[in-house]
C-alpha cells in the first residue's frame, strides 16, 4: 500500500502569503483613510472657526451701523421715495401737456372761449372775425398738427362753427382714443 | 463540538483578523467621517462666501452711511416728502395749489377735498391708485384773466409740490375748475429697506431732488 501523506507545510506556506498579501495593502489604506479624514476633520473645524468669525465680525458691523441708524433711515426714506416720484411722474397722465400743445396752434388773434380737457377728449372753443384766418387754421394749422402730433390726439373733429355777434365761434374736439365726440 | 470547531477557525484564521478589522475600520471611517465631512466642508465653503460677501455688503453700507453728507440728506427727505408725502396732507395740497396760483397770476377762489378716512382707520390707507400710490382728490376754482391765463393754472401746478396729476380741466371764460389728483404714499410698513446692501444717495438723485425742489 502507498503512503500518500499530507505536505501541511505547504498549504501554510499558502496561507502566510495571502495573509502578507492582505495585510500590507490594508494597514497602508488604513493609514491613508485615518490620515484623510484627520485632515478633513481639522479643515472642517478651521471653516467653522472662519464663518463664526464671520457672524461676529457681521454683528460687529451691524452694531456700528445702528450708532448711523438715524442716517441709514434718511437714506433709505430717499430711496424709497425717489423710486415711487420717479414711478408716478413716467405713469402720471399728461392732460395739461396735451392742452397746451394744442394751444400752441391757436393763432395769437384767436379768442379762447372755454377748454374741457379729461383724458379722452380735449375741446376748445374759439372766436375770431377773420373767416380768412379760419380757413387757414383749418386747412393748414388742424392737419399738420393732427399729422404730427405726440400727445396722443388721435383725430380732430369739428364739433360746430357758427357766427355770433363776437365774430365767427368754431368748436373743436381733439380725441385721445380715436373715438366719437362726447 | 461546535466550540471545538469555532477555536480550530479561529486559531487557524487569527492572522486574518487585524487585516479584516483594519480594512472594516477603512470602510467605516470613509462612510461616516469622510463623505460627511466632505459634504460639510461643502456647504461650510458656500455659508462663509455668502457671509464674506454679507459681511462686505454691510461694510460697505456703513461707509456710505458715514460717508454720506447729513445735511443734504435732510434735505432730500424733505424735498422727497413733500414731493410725495406719507398721508393726506391738506396744508401741503393748499400750500401747493396757493404757490400755483400765485406764479400763474391767478387766483384760487375755492377748493374742496374728498377727505374719505382722513381720521380712524380707514386712515391707514393701503389701497394703491392707477399709478402706484394712493390719492386725495380735489376739486379745485381758479379764476384769471381769461381762458389762457387760467390755464397757466395747470402748468403751473404740474410743476409744483406735492405731486399731483390734473384729470380734468372746465375752462368757461375766465373761470376754471380742475379736478387734480394729489398722490401720497405711506412709508413702507415693512419697516427700513434691508442695510445689507445699501446704495448711496447718488449725484444723479440729487440733481433730480434739486429739480423737484425749483420745479424745473
Amino acid at each position: 500500500m502507498k503512503d500518500e501523506g499530507i505536505n501541511l507545510v505547504a498549504g501554510r506556506r499558502a496561507e502566510q502569503k495571502v495573509e502578507h498579501f492582505i495585510s500590507g495593502p490594508s494597514l497602508i489604506i488604513f493609514g491613508v483613510v485615518f490620515v484623510i479624514a484627520t485632515v478633513l476633520v481639522i479643515y472642517s473645524f478651521l471653516l467653522s472657526s472662519q464663518y463664526d468669525s464671520l457672524v461676529s465680525q457681521e454683528t460687529s458691523v451691524r452694531a456700528q451701523i445702528s450708532t448711523v441708524s438715524a442716517k441709514r433711515d434718511k437714506i433709505t426714506i430717499i430711496h424709497e421715495r425717489l423710486a415711487a416720484i420717479r414711478s408716478i411722474i413716467a405713469k402720471r397722465s399728461s392732460l395739461s401737456a396735451t392742452v397746451f400743445n394744442i394751444l400752441s396752434i391757436i393763432p395769437d388773434d384767436f379768442s379762447l372761449d372755454g377748454i374741457t380737457a379729461d383724458d379722452n377728449q380735449v375741446s376748445i372753443t374759439v372766436t375770431s372775425n377773420s373767416l380768412a384766418e379760419f380757413a387757414d387754421f383749418l386747412e393748414q394749422k388742424i392737419p399738420s398738427f393732427a399729422a404730427k402730433d405726440k400727445t396722443g390726439v388721435k383725430t380732430v373733429q369739428v364739433r360746430a362753427f357758427s357766427q355770433s355777434k363776437n365774430g365767427y365761434s368754431l368748436g373743436l374736439d381733439f380725441l385721445m382714443n380715436g373715438g366719437t365726440a362726447k | 463540538m461546535t466550540d471545538k470547531k469555532l477555536k480550530i477557525l479561529l486559531a487557524r484564521y487569527k492572522r486574518f483578523l487585524l487585516p479584516m478589522g483594519v480594512s472594516i475600520a477603512s470602510v467605516v471611517i470613509v462612510l461616516f467621517v469622510i463623505f460627511p465631512q466632505i459634504n460639510s466642508i461643502s456647504q461650510k465653503m458656500s455659508d462663509i462666501s455668502e457671509q464674506t460677501k454679507k459681511v462686505e455688503s454691510l461694510r460697505q453700507s456703513y461707509s456710505i452711511i458715514t460717508q454720506s453728507d447729513d445735511s443734504a440728506l435732510d434735505n432730500g427727505v424733505q424735498v422727497t416728502t413733500s414731493a410725495l408725502p406719507t398721508a393726506k396732507n391738506i396744508p401741503l395740497i393748499f400750500n401747493g395749489l396757493s404757490e400755483a396760483a400765485s406764479s400763474s397770476n391767478t387766483t384760487l377762489t375755492d377748493f374742496s377735498i374728498n377727505v374719505g378716512g382722513i381720521y380712524g382707520r380707514a386712515a391707514n390707507f393701503t389701497q394703491e391708485g392707477l399709478i402706484g400710490a394712493p390719492t386725495v382728490e380735489v376739486v379745485a376754482r381758479v379764476d384769471g384773466i381769461d381762458p389762457k391765463n387760467t390755464i397757466q393754472f395747470a402748468k403751473s401746478l404740474v410743476s409744483k409740490l406735492p405731486l399731483s396729476q390734473i384729470n380734468k380741466i372746465d375752462i368757461s371764460g375766465s373761470s376754471a375748475v380742475y379736478n387734480i389728483s394729489f398722490f401720497f404714499k405711506p412709508y413702507n410698513s415693512s419697516g427700513s429697506t434691508s442695510v445689507d446692501s445699501l446704495a448711496p444717495v447718488s449725484q444723479q438723485d440729487f440733481n433730480f431732488i434739486n429739480q423737484l425742489n425749483t420745479g424745473n
